[in-house]
């Protein structure tokens, strides 16, 4: 199975390696994400409740940041195991501020101060995984379908994370968007 | 927790039997009832050699848990021919060698057999969409087309000649 | 097989109540034609599961110039009902005789691409789904019900109930292009809805099945057609629309390549036979 993409968020590189790295943050935006738990500096450990019609399971997950080079780049390689198979992989993410780049509703990006509050960020990623078990006999489009549209809620609900988390950093402008620099 | 006992008619005979949960027909029928004529194919849905009859009406019983069919009328190929002797469209099989290794054919005769009960007279084009279902690897399926046809058209030798009885699987008979 | 309870519920009330009793792990299941070859492969290992066989929610009604649909209406009673002439194609044109016997409406609209063609001429017809649970009832635009692969808008405790078709105006296309001409997987499903004034498309919509993770809106090619006579020019500028907009994959059946090719030859030519359809009409 192979996963590849890309998504714009509204945080700066930084913000988002960090958010990607805390377990709490995780917990809040894995979809159906029950439990997760740093056991090593890089090192963690989950479980994963998937609610689908007929496949619905809960997965014990492995992950482990290898290669990490915050915040630019870092690769993951990890286990999900349940009842009907194991998926075992590994993915790299490349993040990349994107500036003064309009956003898709026309407005400004990233303020003139180059605070990166208000910055954008490229996250692109790819990924390699092989699935074990009675999960295997399914076609692959089916988890690589699955594995999209899970990555797409998961970034979404990243994104708005980390939207709220800038808002209530910074009240100052009254605005709520991050994408309005304060003042 | 689990096994109970679903009772239902099977080719005219009321039968119960004790299933665990979500048994399917198919398992129960060849494996507890003893109706071999009924195949497993794909397990799926997707060859049509399961197809039983519920209530008339052709379904996979490889996708039906046996629950689902209590206080019904199911009907096999076993209960397809009659006491003695074969329905027209079994002789019409047998006459345009619609089969080879006749591994679907309980499924397509059990088909077929309804679409002419509710179609007397089908077209071609009508025989093709009811079969569409049902996978045939060997004949490739024009001689089963010309079977339904000649079965339609009553040109088949009479039904019965030297098929002798069927034996009732249950051995009742 | 790891099933150690199967509910029968006789009632929606009773299915409500099984499932606020025993949550989100209960596999609720209707005609078993998307669960139960997953069951028989040892993919899906449920222990509770629901069976909707008999809650009595099968049932087709003109409603308000429109049809209601409840959730297990079986794909050939959507067949047989000549209310909205659509649908029994879109029926016709899914899997066979003994799948449609078993089937449901409901059921199909949980399908993954490239199966759940009906839901694409639902979504033409403007659907929308009710959804009932412990906590009440609500309705949905089927365009927000499907929210990715496999995955919808359902909550844990509810349960979809039916389908709601709004009379709607326009003429409709539908057509499904696989590799057989039966019982086939799709490689592109397209249904056409066009309202028009006159000559001028006053509204249109432009649905696709097999071309993302559900059934899409092609809301491009439906803005490029309002306004237009649905001239050549504005068909083929469709058709390009929604073959820019849609979402193919690679699978057994067709590349993502060939797939997005065939969007953009299928939207046109079923634009085309909605124009000739009308002429024809008109005379």
């Amino acid at each position: 199975m192979k996963v590849a993409g890309h998504h714009v968020l509204d945080a700066g590189p930084r913000e988002v390696f960090d958010a990607a790295c805390d377990p709490a943050t995780l917990l809040a935006v894995i979809p159906g994400c029950e439990a997760i738990e740093q056991v090593a500096p890089h090192e963690y450990q989950g479980s994963l409740v998937l609610r689908l019609p007929g496949v619905g399971a809960t997965f014990r997950t492995f992950v482990r940041l290898v290669d990490a080079d915050p915040p630019h780049a870092a690769g993951m390689e990890g286990r999900v195991e349940g009842p009907m198979g194991t998926i075992a992989g590994r993915a790299d993410f490349g993040l990349t501020e994107v500036d003064d780049e309009p956003a898709h509703d026309g407005r400004p990006g990233a303020g003139s101060d180059g605070r990166s509050i208000a910055s954008r960020t490229l996250l692109e990623y790819r990924g390699e995984a092989v699935i074990q078990g009675p999960l295997a006999r399914l076609d692959s489009r089916f988890a690589e379908s699955l594995a999209n549209t899970l990555i797409a809620q998961g970034l979404q609900a990243l994104n708005s994370h980390l939207i709220e988390a800038s808002s209530t950093v910074a009240p100052a402008s009254g605005r709520p968007s991050p994408r309005e620099a304060p003042e | 927790m689990g096994s109970r006992i679903v009772s239902f008619e099977l080719c005219g005979r009321e039968v119960e039997v004790l299933v665990s949960p979500m048994a399917t027909l198919q398992s129960v029928l060849r494996s507890q009832l003893g109706y071999t004529g009924t195949k497993e194919g794909c397990r799926q849905g997707g060859c049509g050699s399961c197809t039983v009859l519920v209530d008339g009406e052709p379904m996979m019983s490889c996708l039906l848990p046996v629950e689902d069919v209590e206080g019904r009328r199911v009907t096999t190929i076993e209960g397809i021919a009659p006491v003695a002797g074969l329905a027209p469209i079994q002789q019409a099989f047998i006459e345009k060698n619609a089969f080879q290794c006749g591994y679907c054919t309980p499924g397509m005769v059990v088909l077929t057999k309804t679409l002419l009960d509710h179609h007397p007279s089908p077209s071609r084009d009508e025989i093709i969409d009811a079969l569409g279902g049902n996978v045939c690897r060997c004949t490739g399926y024009a001689p089963i087309i010309e079977a339904i046809e000649a079965a339609a058209a009553g040109a088949t030798t009479d039904a019965g000649r030297d098929a002798g009885d069927w034996p009732d699987p249950s051995g009742e008979r | 097989m790891t099933v150690v309870e199967y509910f029968l519920p006789r009632s929606l009330a009773q299915a409500v109540d099984l499932l606020s009793r025993h949550g989100p792990d209960l596999l609720v299941i209707a005609g078993g034609t998307v669960a139960m070859p997953l069951i028989n492969d040892g993919i899906s290992l449920p222990r509770q599961v629901m069976g909707l066989r008999f809650v009595g929610l099968d049932e087709i009604e003109p409603s308000d110039g429109g049809l209601r649909i409840g959730a297990t209406t079986t794909l050939t009673s959507l067949l047989r009902q000549r209310h909205v002439p659509m649908l029994a194609e879109a029926a016709r044109r899914t899997a066979s005789w003994s799948i449609r016997n078993m089937g449901t409406v409901g059921g199909n609209l949980f399908t993954p691409p490239p199966g759940g063609d009906v839901a694409v001429a639902l979504l033409a017809l403007d659907a929308e789904v009710t959804l009932e649970g412990s906590r009440g009832r609500r309705t949905l635009a089927l365009s927000e019900f499907q929210t990715g692969f496999m995955t919808t808008a359902l909550e844990p405790q509810e349960l979809l109930t039916g389908i709601g078709v709004p009379a709607v105006a326009g003429e409709t296309t539908y057509v499904k292009f696989g590799r057989k001409e039966a019982n086939t997987p799709s490689v592109v499903t397209v249904a056409v809805r066009v309202a028009r004034d006159g000559e001028v498309v006053t509204d249109a919509r432009v649905a696709l099945g097999a071309v993302g993770p559900h059934a899409l809106r092609a809301r491009k090619a439906e803005a490029v057609l309002v306004g237009s006579s649905l001239e050549p020019g504005a068909i083929d500028e469709a058709a390009e629309a929604a073959a820019e907009e849609c979402e193919p994959f690679d699978d057994g059946i067709a590349s993502a390549w060939y797939r997005r090719a065939m969007v953009r030859l299928f939207v046109r030519r079923a634009l085309e036979e909605l124009v000739q359809h009308v002429a024809l009409e008109g005379r």
